[in-house]
């Protein structure tokens, strides 16, 4: 017994050291998305002013692009509705279902914060439950898809973006219909991957990408990005497609919420039908 | 001054550059600065064991908090405060280090100094591309991440160095 105490004693930094490893090991390990974003929120409601007073600052610099970003989608919006078709409307809110159409809401938001340099990125957007977002609701940019909101508090909610290792959102080649699974494998936040399209299906460098509308998430036919470079995959059965991402989300300030009033009526029944 | 209480007004300081500054700004992509790590380089060189250790997670823990990296930071701390408990003897010049004073350029040079917060900061830069990555699939990219990072925030630190003339102790 003597002999443990002092073995302990003796021990006593390497022995600490190894149980304040071993808990934030575990904190790291049991993390994912959904714990994250809860914690992340929790942070939020202390300092959502600062990182908000914070983002002001850091606007005033960016001013002129997003102005004439907006500009430049406000002319192809008005250009609609002159023309008077829903029928092509741009990459940003293709709402061919007709259905869909009528119960959609678009709430719109500012992005407060945003990481683009880790693997588990997050992003938050200062509108909360309080203006009708909740989670798993679809967050589109100017340019196409952002995310899946993750967690909300009243006045904030987290994003998780594509660019998490996390996250996976179902899309498909828009010339063709064929479909697979875009995930973000490559560390760097202009691009992501896409995998499940069969070798026999024809691509080119250039062709677009788009939402696939399975995920139950994203609507058919938001842009996610463009085919950059093409690599047999090495079980010659699917392409690896390396997809340029449409959105930067390193200048990523205003985005849309999309509240899609009949997810839970679809979910519901697709629930059910699954577990009959 | 009591000494405690500078220390706890440099942590909250360092903390709070590294959520509100250093964090929000990357070069090219993936390269950061973490200087809060400055606050495990200045710790008095009497300082017990534990007592490292234990402000290596708080200070780990307080950015993880506000950065939703739950547990990156604290690992990546709690092996520099670590490692900082066997560098210090190892580093140690001819005799021991005077008793009350710091790690500082002041005290004890720029090439002892240089040199003892290069092996800190690579060693905490490390630990944490790797929990963050949590795989050594892509070591090379690591590394790369780690070396580039570094050299950042050994320069953010030779700034604070140079600008803080006031001593900790």
């Amino acid at each position: 017994m003597r002999s443990l105490i002092q073995f302990i004693l003796k021990y006593q930094n390497f022995i600490l050291f190894l149980l304040l490893e071993l808990a934030s090991l575990l904190f790291v390990l049991n993390r994912n998305a959904y714990q994250s974003a809860r914690f992340y929120t929790w942070s939020l409601a202390t300092m959502g002013g600062v990182y908000e007073r914070q983002s002001q600052v850091k606007d005033y610099f960016s001013l002129r692009s997003t102005n004439e970003e907006l500009v430049k989608e406000n002319a192809v919006l008005k250009e609609l509705i002159i023309k008077g078709s829903s029928s092509e409307l741009p990459s940003m809110f293709s709402l061919q279902d007709p259905l869909a159409d009528k119960d959609i809401d678009i709430i719109p938001a500012k992005v407060v914060k945003a990481s683009v340099s880790q693997q588990h990125n997050l992003m938050t957007i200062n509108v909360g439950y309080q203006d009708g977002v909740a989670s798993d609701m679809a967050v589109v940019g100017t340019h196409g898809v952002v995310g899946v909101i993750k967690s909300v508090s009243r006045h904030y909610s987290i994003v998780l973006p594509l660019i998490n290792v996390e996250y996976r959102v179902s899309s498909k080649l828009k010339n063709s219909d064929y479909f697979g699974t875009m995930r973000w494998d490559t560390n760097d936040y202009k691009y992501a991957s896409l995998k499940g399209i069969e070798e026999h299906v024809e691509v080119l460098v250039g062709d677009t990408i788009v939402t696939s509308g399975y995920g139950a998430i994203f609507p058919e036919g938001v842009m996610v990005g463009t085919i950059d470079r093409i690599e047999g995959g090495k079980e010659g059965v699917f392409h690896e497609l390396n997809v340029d991402l449409s959105t930067d989300y390193k200048r990523l300030i205003y985005v849309y919420v999309i509240r899609n009033n009949t997810m839970d009526e679809r979910k519901e029944i697709e629930k059910n039908t699954q577990s009959n | 001054m009591e000494r405690w209480l500078k220390y706890t007004f440099l942590f909250v300081v360092l903390v709070g550059l590294q959520v509100l500054v250093f964090s929000q700004m990357q070069f090219r992509g993936t390269i950061n600065a973490f200087p809060y790590v400055y606050f495990i380089l200045a710790l008095p060189f009497g300082i017990q064991g534990r007592n490292v250790l234990m402000l290596s997670a708080l200070l780990g823990l307080s950015v993880d908090f506000f950065s939703g990296t739950m547990g990156v930071h604290m690992a990546a701390a709690v092996f520099a405060g670590f490692f900082r408990i066997v560098l210090l003897p190892a580093l140690s010049p001819q005799g021991d280090y005077e008793v009350g004073t710091v790690p500082s350029v002041r005290d004890n040079g720029w090439s002892w100094f240089l040199r003892y917060s290069g092996f800190m900061v690579l060693t905490h830069h490390l630990v944490l591309y790797l929990v963050e990555s949590f795989s050594f699939s892509n070591f090379s990219m690591i590394l790369v991440n780690t070396l580039q990072s570094s050299v950042l925030t050994l320069l953010v630190i030779s700034i604070i160095q140079t600008a803080v003339k006031k001593n900790l102790s």
